[in-house]
């Protein structure tokens, strides 16, 4: 057990960048943009927003229920949309860790040194999963939250100053717990759904001598367009599209959070359609949707069987020195 | 006395090429032993096959156990400084130390910082921010600090100055071996490594083809410094090699008795180096 949180720890100390400080510059980039776009707001129309703003505070409180519905409709998929910034990122930070993660302990050859010590390589490989699904992730979740709440705070803060009510525009309304939660439980559940990815990619880190992301990338690609091309030959028809999306899509990129398809309401590359919100991605129905899909338990046995093929690697692959 | 390694026809295949050709040995508890050889002889395979990094044919157990299938529970009991500055580059000396206090059993964390007081290491420092020399220093303090059986040391400090290299065998030596610790070590620098071994091993073309306690090669081998009218006789005796200095001939032989040599000149005991090249010769050709 000491061992597994110090390998863990370590995990941490070595990438603390992507990890912490990744998350927590996309919400102070984001806390700084609302900030100079309402200052800006400010400026501009402050002769107006007292006449805007008094209409605004009277009609919340007349506002019909349907309306006010609406409203806090619009408020929950604001916030659920800010969160997807944070696990963007997180998914960026991710996928460059994975394909780092077996290649350049043996890049620099410190793999010599961690190999001196009492670890077996079902446990490194072990523990840089763990780190992958669930300490970046948590923290992301952190991140999201604090977020939230100073977005709310800011937001708030700017009613306030126009004597707009936040209590009743934005505070009343806003379900932040609700969506915490939801965030919560999707970390295990987007850990299932990424398992093919993670496998992928650390098999690939494990194998490749150099150009891992090369490797992890185009191979899948050249995958593909041979598949297109031998369905164009031949009257067997391979379903490339099918290729495209299940097995392209998912190995290499399932490991951005919350980008599994489960509602519909995703389309690939972080793209809502009009019909859908972040609202109906990150909800409890779709995670239950997840993993009730076959496709997600099938990818993930696949994701094992590579992440199995890591550990080999790990263990056997020799420094070319 | 009890064995520490145990090899039976070793043997590692790269391709086509067979970097050790079939290797006995067997090493014994408390030995400081130097694994000596040309480039390109076979030592670091050999190394690596003892600490499990890599495949081999024939029998090899270290201290029981077998390096390719056991290593992490070896690990317990061996260390290894495989190579100069194999620390990560990002990490810091308060990191490592926590990190290897974290996984071995048999770490003491206040021995370490002993070490680490003697030399100019801060905790915070980072690997990156060291010299080739402090990155020596932090690794030697991280291993001795670990009571470990079999220390083994590939070549632990190449590219460092003098000073780093007197201080790094001094250290071993007074405030780390002791009888029940056994230590391997390769290196080309011989002469420096020469006073602390107690066995030697020269390993060319992947064999074995020296094994000896440092007095047995005492014994066996004598240098004479012969004039030139005593060099035929000399060269009767069928010398390793010759070698002239200001017009005399320095001869070395293997195995022949010291009262014949004394016959012809001065004699001496050749250092380690000296008998290597003797050895050696014709690796390259």
């Amino acid at each position: 057990m000491n061992t597994f949180v110090t390998q863990l720890k370590r995990e941490y100390w070595e990438n603390r960048g992507g990890f912490f400080r990744a998350p927590m510059i996309v919400v102070g980039v984001v806390v700084l943009i609302t900030i100079m776009g309402l200052i800006t707001g400010q400026a501009s129309m402050s002769d107006h927003v007292k006449i805007v703003g008094v209409p605004i505070a009277k009609s919340i409180a007349s506002m019909p229920a349907d309306k006010l519905e609406q409203l806090a409709m619009g408020i929950n998929v604001g916030l659920a949309g800010m969160s997807m910034l944070v696990q963007f990122a997180l998914g960026i930070v991710l996928f460059f860790y994975l394909i780092g993660s077996l290649f350049d302990e043996r890049k620099d050859r410190s793999v010599l040194f961690w190999k001196s010590m009492p670890v077996s390589d079902v446990q490194t490989v072990l523990t840089k999963i763990v780190a992958a699904t669930f300490i970046a992730p948590a923290i992301a979740w952190v991140a999201g939250i604090l977020l939230h709440v100073l977005m709310l705070g800011v937001i708030g803060s700017f009613f306030w100053f126009n004597d707009i009510s936040p209590v009743n525009l934005l505070w009343g309304p806003a379900e932040p717990l609700k969506l915490w939660s939801v965030m919560l439980v999707g970390i295990p559940v987007n850990a299932i759904w990424a398992l093919p990815s993670i496998g992928w990619l650390m098999l690939v880190s494990s194998w490749a001598r150099g150009k891992p992301f090369l490797w992890a990338v185009f191979v899948p690609v050249i995958a593909g367009i041979l598949l297109t091309w031998f369905d164009a030959l031949s009257s067997l028809s391979i379903p490339d599209t099918w290729y495209w999306k299940e097995v392209f899509a998912r190995g290499l990129f399932s490991i951005f959070p919350w980008t599994f398809d489960a509602s519909g309401a995703f389309r690939f590359g972080l793209e809502f359609s009009k019909d859908s919100t972040p609202s109906d991605v990150v909800s409890m129905q779709s995670l239950w949707m997840v993993l009730t899909m076959m496709k997600t338990w099938i990818g993930a046995a696949a994701g094992i069987a590579m992440i199995a093929g890591a550990v080999y690697f790990r263990r056997y692959r020799e420094l070319t020195d | 006395m009890s064995k520490v390694i145990e090899a039976r026809g070793l043997r590692k295949r790269y391709g086509k090429t067979e970097a050790v050709k079939g290797i006995d040995l067997t090493i014994d508890t408390g030995k400081i032993v130097g694994l000596i050889g040309p480039n390109g002889a076979g030592k670091t395979s050999v190394l690596k096959a003892m600490l499990g990094l890599t495949d081999f044919d024939g029998e090899l157990s270290i201290l029981g156990r077998n390096p390719h299938t056991e290593r992490h529970a070896l690990m317990q009991d061996v260390c290894f400084i495989a190579d100069v500055a194999v620390l990560p580059r990002w990490i810091r000396v308060r990191e490592a130390i926590e990190y290897v206090e974290g996984v071995h059993p048999k770490f003491s964390r206040a021995k370490c910082e002993a070490f680490l007081a003697k030399t100019k290491l801060k905790p915070e420092m980072r690997v990156r921010e060291m010299s080739k020399g402090m990155i020596v220093q932090l690794h030697l303090s991280l291993v001795m600090a670990i009571d470990a059986k079999l220390l083994v040391l590939d070549e632990p400090t190449l590219g460092l100055d003098v000073l780093y290299r007197k201080d790094f065998y001094q250290t071993l030596l007074n405030d780390y071996f002791d009888g029940d610790k056994t230590i391997i070590v390769t290196t080309h620098q011989v002469e420096e490594i020469e006073h602390i071994l107690t066995d030697v091993l020269f390993i060319k073309d992947g064999l074995i083809s020296l094994s000896a306690t440092m007095e047995e090669l005492g014994n066996r081998f004598t240098e004479v410094m012969v004039p030139a009218t005593q060099r035929d006789a000399a060269l009767a005796l069928k010398p390793l090699d010759e070698r002239s200095v200001f017009g005399k001939s320095i001869l070395l032989y293997d195995g022949v008795p010291r009262e014949q040599l004394d016959a012809l000149g001065e004699t001496r005991t050749p250092g380690l180096a000296d008998i290597f090249v003797a050895t050696m010769k014709g690796t390259y050709q």
